[in-house]
């Protein structure tokens, strides 16, 4: 039985949410502050943590930076909405995902299913990739969607590397740029922006319902899997 | 001005002297024909006329003049200033006191009618005053009237300066950059005073500009003033007073309006909001209160149904929170614009995402150019204001909703066309639909069978013109129907695509 470690401050929202996660099989430990947070993970065995941005001792993207020292255990942060920033802020620090406060039950749990898949066996590994009518084989350079051959460039080939290489994890367009560009190009995300809708038009994505790039307005990009 | 007064004076000795002169000449030759007592009538014509054009003082001197120029030349013993025949001495005597009398009525006649006219004079001066005043629109150009009314007045470059009261403060009228003139501080302790007529104070007369006991203002002038002077100064001080507080009931009327808008504004929204929020807070609690209640007599469907109207009922809630945020952010001008680069299909296919479960009843069509540029906004606020649009659509529509968008674009302009087949929106209101006001009084009444703030479009103009774009409500081209035109600023990209 996985353990997932809550750090929530407001009672109501965590009485809902470990209902929930009892009811999906999950061990469910809470924590209302920061430091017990910490106190439990270095005590415990836990292989989630789902963490409230605003608790009342310390910052949460405080609370990531600590765990990300000494742990890569996934982390979902929750927080309000319009705060951009933040969540970037939290991503780059090291959260794997985030939830816009209010959100509903059956999205939180997708995620926490697929961060706990990924982090379990490694699926990625390997030079060939399969996800939901996609087959990726890295060593060939070669990308096939429902069976057809598509013809990527290289730079379109590395975004859908990088996006398939964590699926389910978003990756900040900061990240992302660096990652393609290099350090220098870090601010010069339009180039990420055109690559994208490049990349989008090959995939022959439906802007309405994406099957596999997902948009995240201001901050960033999501290879969606299937939940 | 002295000096010219002399000079006309003389002047007026000199004619008399000299008509005198002219008229013994003229009588020279009439002694042939006329017994030499009747030449006295033209003298006394030559008196009359000094007396008429000028003053008592050449008038008196052309009768002693007259008489004594009869005496010499035309009584016997001739050019002599004595006298044979005792009926000439009466004659001459009875002339002098006939001339001196005429001189007398004829300047004391001649004065009244100057007075007359200068009074005349004055009074047009008021009238053309009040006629210039009553046009004045505001304290400033009244105050600027005084000022030249009163420089008339003083004629010399006396110094004037006015201070009227506003908002319950003094301020100061003057054109001089200090230096010498009463402060302020005197002008508060003068007006504390109250004057009711003028009063003197270090060098400078101040008056009073009051109407009805209330004082609105003073003109303070550091030039010594004769009584006329000062007569005619309180006449227009009082004029301008009455003006003023004309102008400053009309100030405060058009105050009292704008406080009385933005009280009916704030009580609008305020039974909105509460409204808005109450709504959908009702059904959740109606909706959770009858399963914690009823649960076993209800069906799994019927309670499937509640707890569906609870979880629509909240995201109608969090919308009009959202909506509630991005109201307050925009009318406090708050909005610090986090430009990036975005692209306008992810915008649009953003806003689509929001829509949720929405996006199921609904028909799309997208058209895009292929060489679509990107934009450099907030992408978080353009999709904001392009989910708000579809919003309204999708709410205002009864039955399946067909939305078509479009993107167009020029080198200066980028257009996005959201065109749905509803209703449509009658003229009168294309505009008024953008209105946060209008929005919010009228609201109710569209409300009906919808569940809009109606505060979703006001918010959506306020988001696209932040990044100085625009927004239109425009007709279906190709039926019935509404096309939202939303057009931004089409930013040239500084680098090309690094492929």
């Amino acid at each position: 039985m996985p353990s997932i470690l809550l750090i929530e401050d407001e009672a109501q929202i965590k009485k809902f949410l470990r209902i929930s996660l009892e009811a999906h099989q999950y061990h469910v430990l809470e924590a209302r502050l920061g430091e017990q947070g910490l106190a439990i993970l270095l005590d415990q065995q836990v292989d989630l943590v789902i963490l409230d941005l605003g608790l009342p001792d310390m910052d949460g993207q405080e609370v990531i930076k600590t765990i990300r020292k000494w742990s890569q255990i996934p982390i979902i942060v929750l927080s309000v909405r319009s705060n951009e920033a933040e969540k970037v802020q939290a991503l780059d620090a090291g959260a794997n995902d985030y939830m816009t406060k209010p959100f509903g039950i059956s999205e939180l749990m997708a995620r926490v299913r697929a961060l706990l898949r990924i982090s379990d066996p490694p699926t990625t590994a390997g030079s060939k990739r399969e996800l939901g009518g996609l087959e990726i084989d890295l060593a060939e350079y070669q990308v096939r969607l429902d069976g057809q051959l598509i013809h990527l460039s290289r730079k379109e080939f590395e975004l859908l590397r990088l996006l398939t290489n964590q699926p389910g994890h978003i990756l900040t367009h900061r990240y992302l740029t660096q990652a393609i560009w290099g350090e220098n190009f870090a601010d010069e995300t339009h180039y990420l922006r055109v690559l994208v809708r490049q990349l989008r038009h090959k995939l022959g994505e439906e802007p309405a319902q994406p099957r596999f790039i997902e948009t995240l307005q201001g901050v960033g990009y999501r290879f969606k899997v299937s939940l | 001005m002295r000096f010219l007064q002399t000079h006309k004076k003389t002047k007026h000795y000199l004619l008399a002297i000299g008509l005198v002169f002219v008229i013994v000449l003229f009588a020279q030759v009439l002694n042939y024909y006329l017994p030499h007592t009747s030449l006295l009538l033209v003298f006394l014509a030559g008196v009359l006329l000094i007396s008429a054009k000028t003053s008592l003082g050449p008038a008196l001197m052309s009768s002693l003049l007259s008489f004594l120029s009869f005496n010499y030349f035309f009584t016997e013993p001739y050019y002599t200033f004595n006298m044979l025949h005792k009926a000439d001495i009466a004659t001459l005597i009875i002339f002098l006191m006939v001339a001196l009398m005429t001189a007398h009525l004829a300047t004391q006649m001649r004065e009244a009618l100057a007075k007359q006219e200068v009074a005349m004079n004055r009074l047009f001066h008021f009238y053309e005053f009040s006629q210039t005043l009553s046009s004045a629109a505001n304290t400033e150009s009244t105050i600027q009237i005084l000022e030249q009314a009163l420089h008339r007045v003083l004629n010399n470059d006396g110094r004037v300066i006015i201070a009227t009261q506003q908002d319950s403060r003094l301020v100061l009228h003057t054109h001089e950059v200090a230096s010498g003139h009463p402060g302020e501080e005197m002008f508060k302790h003068i007006f504390a005073k109250a004057l009711e007529t003028e009063f003197w104070h270090k060098g400078w007369l101040f008056f009073p500009l009051s109407w009805n006991g209330k004082q609105l203002g003073l003109v303070a002038i550091n030039e010594r003033l004769n009584d006329k002077q000062i007569a005619a100064i309180t006449t227009f001080c009082q004029l301008t007073a009455v003006v003023l507080h004309r102008t400053l009931l009309v100030a405060e009327l058009a105050q009292t309006k704008l406080i009385a808008e933005t009280e009916k504004l704030r009580a609008t929204l305020l039974s909105s909001v509460s409204h808005d929020l109450r709504t959908p807070l009702s059904s959740i609690m109606g909706a959770s209160s009858s399963l914690r209640e009823y649960a076993r007599q209800l069906s799994a469907t019927d309670q499937q149904l509640l707890l569906q109207t609870i979880e629509d009922e909240a995201h109608r809630l969090d919308r009009h929170i959202q909506n509630l945020l991005d109201m307050t952010r925009l009318s406090q001008g708050k909005l610090n614009l986090n430009k990036e680069w975005i692209d306008i299909e992810d915008l649009i296919h953003g806003a689509l995402h929001r829509l949720g479960n929405q996006l199921d009843r609904i028909e799309f069509t997208l058209q895009f150019p292929d060489d679509m540029p990107l934009l450099y906004v907030q992408g978080m606020l353009i999709e904001q204001a392009i989910f708000n649009v579809l919003d309204n659509a999708i709410q205002h529509h009864s039955a399946k909703p067909v939305i078509h968008i479009s993107v167009q674009h020029n080198p200066e302009w980028v257009t996005i066309n959201i065109v749905d087949n509803g209703p449509g929106i009658a003229p009168a209101e294309k505009e008024k639909i953008f209105d946060m006001f209008y929005s919010l009084t009228q609201g109710d009444r569209h409300r009906h069978n919808t569940t809009g703030t109606g505060m979703g479009l006001a918010i959506c103009r306020g988001m696209i013109e932040a990044h100085g774009g625009k927004v239109r409500a425009l007709d279906n081209p190709d039926g019935q129907g509404t096309m939202i035109q939303i057009t931004l600023p089409n930013t040239p990209l500084a680098t090309t695509n690094k492929d």
